[in-house]
């Protein structure tokens, strides 16, 4: 009886978890990607992408 | 029966690590020379629309619409023409650099948000649509 009562405690408890375990993820959002890059990283892709939108106007 | 089993298992086996092989060689293969072409018309519809208000410019690189879905066609079209050149702009950036594409977006919105002239809405980083 006792035995029975904590399996189905556990599997309570689990189920929750096994529920949400899928659809966690682990999202970085772009501002902190570019903020992570390394200082001479970052002023090279300002400078490439500072070209790239002078080099094409109907983009940007 | 018994005897053949292990060999459809192994078969099996070869057959999911290509289809796997070729899963991961497939990306690689995929980079464009040229992005798709945004034109002129193209630009001119999304300046008209960003001095109405309807569109502007989001912290990731990219436009976006302000007031949800547009009611025009066109102006929907001209917005993803531009928006998938500007995706393959990043990914010759980032490529350049080192970086992922989404890094080079946010470059270029740093830039891009700061040239949106007064009155015109930008979108920021906590996803608020702004006006200048």
């Amino acid at each position: 009886m006792a035995r029975r009562m904590m399996l189905a405690t556990v599997l309570a408890c689990l189920s929750p978890l096994a529920a949400c375990a899928p659809t966690i993820k682990v999202q970085v959002a772009p501002i902190n990607i570019y903020a992570k890059l390394d200082a001479d990283v970052r002023v090279r892709l300002d400078k490439e992408v500072q070209t790239l939108i002078q080099q094409n106007p109907n983009l940007f | 029966m018994i005897k053949r089993q292990p060999h459809r298992t192994a078969l099996l086996a070869a057959l999911l690590s290509l289809a796997a092989a070729g899963a991961v060689a497939t990306p690689a293969g995929m980079a464009l020379a040229q992005p798709v072409a945004a034109t002129a018309a193209d630009k001119a519809l999304v300046d008209a629309a960003k001095a109405r208000g309807e569109v502007g410019e989001q912290s990731d690189g990219y436009l976006g619409f302000v007031k949800g879905s547009p009611g025009d066609p066109a102006l929907a079209a001209a917005v993803a023409s531009i928006n998938a050149g500007r995706a393959a702009a990043f990914r010759e950036a980032a490529a350049k650099t080192g970086v992922t594409a989404e890094a080079a977006g946010v470059a270029a919105a740093k830039l891009l948000v700061g040239r949106v002239p007064p009155g015109q809405a930008y979108r920021d980083a906590n996803g608020t649509w702004v006006r200048k």
